[in-house]
């Protein structure tokens, strides 16, 4: 039995140790960094409308346009009355923004399209107008990343006093 | 330890049944929460929901983890917390004076809180109750646990029959069927459990906790006869309140919004009925689900838009700050237009937003620190396995940073209260 327990506990921390060594490997690779510019339009849209269409014709124009990119590398979200649009940098004018700006404002079709069909004149008054252009810092290590890494020593500490305690034991 | 294995059974229990509803639902037209979920990230329903399933694997596989390395660390030290824990005299507080001015803390708090709820306006909206006794709920959520904790830890039967009469109060005039749901896991199922595994482990002193036990058994019966019919008749007037339509959550943004148009741009799609039948199970899958939908994007929109970080989020529990919480952000991009709320992110979603490795390193990191935590207490002989067991269940929900305040408070409270007389009867060394 004591064997047993012994080598479970070896087994525990041989786990930890693993846990610890890949996501200290993982924080470290992160610390390369890298960018990505993240992209703010102003939303004006109408109520309950959602620019689900935005994402798609967003999507299709910039793999179009940006050979290498790929369609899991483009994050879109809608928060705040804002649609933010977070890409790899890339070196492009701010032109190229404003012409996405454009894209987005040829054809406005969202969920209120179905639900509270619009006039053509109503349609004029919304739109997406470009806000910034920021390049970000992605992927930084981050105050979770050492607390986690910490705890995790902490606990192999733990496990490593008990292991020791339980080999001091002569047997029975 | 019991109460500490428990509330991580229970957060797989519910993973695991989230992870088979989201699984199981293939059509999500119905789901409107979900649906407003998915569409702050844009992504369409089908694809909304595969990114959940795998968010869910991942949140189980990290809980599953975590719940190998306690078992295994609990039965490799278990020679040593035996011979300890049951040493220990009994352990009442009923005359240490700082027990009795918290009793009387929370007496004047509940009275404060019933005066308030009997001369409020009759025709008050759930929600607009809730935001005017925030204040009350807020406080009584930070004592309760407490209370709970004494009650299993008194061997004193005044002394628990007085907590447990507390307890059954702030059930009474809680708005979230949750509260009298965990002070009867936990309270009655768990402290059932406690003593019945200890009974087992010393045959020899059966007749001696006999009676122990049938009393336990009595007062869980009873309990359970009080607060289940009370749990089930709140269910059925709040099913009654969504479909009167005064709700702005839940399903009642379902039956507003069908949201075909999500899936396809197909102008000609068929309209589904409004009022569609089983809203009350849809309803209780939504719930289920959306933690594990919320979870999923938090990820996606920490991407995008940066989230508040987790200083905010503490200050922000300590009533030191008005900027939103991680919680609080979330619920605004859902909804917009509502003042107040809070999502359910897990544990998944703070390691998202947070951390720049992969969630399950964070999911396994957290609940090894409230292990730590409430071995900690055992070792100093301070009874704080059920406040970290319900920290485990809470924080799985909300997220650490969210508990973390409030844990902290209620194990100062609970040293405070239970140490120094403890320290006098011999029971610590």
């Amino acid at each position: 039995m004591k064997g047993l327990q012994r080598h479970l506990l070896q087994l525990m921390i041989l786990l930890l140790i693993g846990m610890i060594s890949l996501q200290s490997t993982w924080v470290y690779l992160q610390t390369d960094g890298t960018h990505r510019v993240r992209v703010t339009y102003h939303q004006h849209l109408p109520p309950h409308c959602f620019p689900f269409e935005a994402k798609k014709r967003l999507q299709k124009y910039l793999i179009k346009d940006i050979p290498g990119i790929t369609s899991s590398q483009i994050v879109i979200s809608s928060f705040a009355d804002k649609l933010y649009l977070s890409l790899p940098e890339l070196s492009k004018p701010r032109g190229f923004y404003v012409n996405l700006e454009n894209i987005l404002n040829k054809q406005i079709k969202c969920l209120a399209n179905e639900l509270l069909p619009l006039k053509e004149t109503n349609m004029r008054q919304y739109g997406f107008r470009l806000n910034q252009v920021e390049s970000i810092q992605v992927n930084s290590p981050r105050t979770l990343d050492y607390v986690s890494i910490l705890i995790n020593i902490v606990f192999c500490l733990f496990l490593a006093r008990l292991f020791l305690k339980k080999k001091a034991q002569p047997p029975k | 330890m019991i109460y500490v294995l428990g509330g991580l059974t229970l957060a797989i229990l519910y993973t695991a049944a989230a992870l088979g509803v989201a699984i199981w639902q293939t059509d999500l037209h119905w789901f409107g929460d979900i649906t407003l979920v998915c569409q702050v990230t844009l992504t369409p329903l089908d694809q909304c929901r595969l990114d959940t399933i795998a968010v869910g694997w991942e949140t189980l596989a990290g809980l599953c983890l975590a719940a190998l390395m306690l078992i295994t660390t609990l039965f490799l030290a278990q020679e040593r917390q035996n011979a300890k824990r049951w040493v220990l005299p009994p352990n009442t507080f009923e005359h240490s004076i700082l027990y009795r001015l918290f009793i009387v803390g929370v007496i004047t708090l509940l009275c404060a809180h019933f005066f308030t709820r009997i001369t409020g306006p009759d025709q008050l909206g759930r929600l607009a109750m809730i935001e005017r006794e925030g204040f009350f709920t807020s406080l009584e959520n930070l004592c309760w646990p407490i209370l709970l904790q004494l009650y299993v830890a008194d061997r004193s039967r005044i002394g628990r029959y007085f907590a447990l009469t507390l307890l059954l109060v702030v059930a009474s005039l809680a708005f979230f069927r949750g509260t009298p749901l965990l002070i009867l896991i936990f309270g009655i199922g768990f402290y059932l459990l406690d003593f019945i595994w200890h009974i087992l482990n010393r045959r020899n002193l059966w007749k001696r906790y006999r009676p122990i036990l049938t009393e336990r058994l009595i007062i869980g019966i009873v309990v359970s006869l009080l607060l289940i019919p009370a749990v089930i008749t709140d269910s059925a007037s709040r099913k009654a309140y969504v479909l009167s339509g005064q709700s702005t959550t839940d399903i009642s943004s379902a039956a507003r919004q069908p949201a075909s148009s999500l899936q396809t741009s197909d102008p000609n799609i068929t309209q589904q009925p409004l009022l569609p039948t089983g809203l009350g199970e849809r309803q209780i899958m939504q719930r289920i689900m959306s933690p594990l939908y919320h979870a999923s994007m938090a990820r996606k929109l920490a991407d995008t838009v940066p989230p508040p970080t987790a200083w905010d989020g503490l200050a922000r529990k300590l009533r030191l700050s008005e900027q939103p919480n991680l919680n609080e952000h979330l619920y605004h991009a859902i909804y917009p237009s509502h003042p107040a709320g809070q999502t359910t992110s897990l544990f998944f979603g703070e390691g998202a937003a947070w951390s720049s490795a992969p969630p399950l390193f964070w999911i396994v990191s957290a609940v090894l620190f409230l292990f730590l935590l409430a071995l900690a207490g055992e070792r100093v002989g301070i009874p704080i396995g059920l406040l970290v067991g319900l920290a485990i269940w809470r924080g799985y929900t909300g997220g650490l940073i969210d508990i973390l305040p409030s844990l902290m408070l209620q194990i100062i409270a609970i040293t405070l209260i239970a140490k120094p007389w403890m320290k006098r009867m011999g029971a610590l060394r």
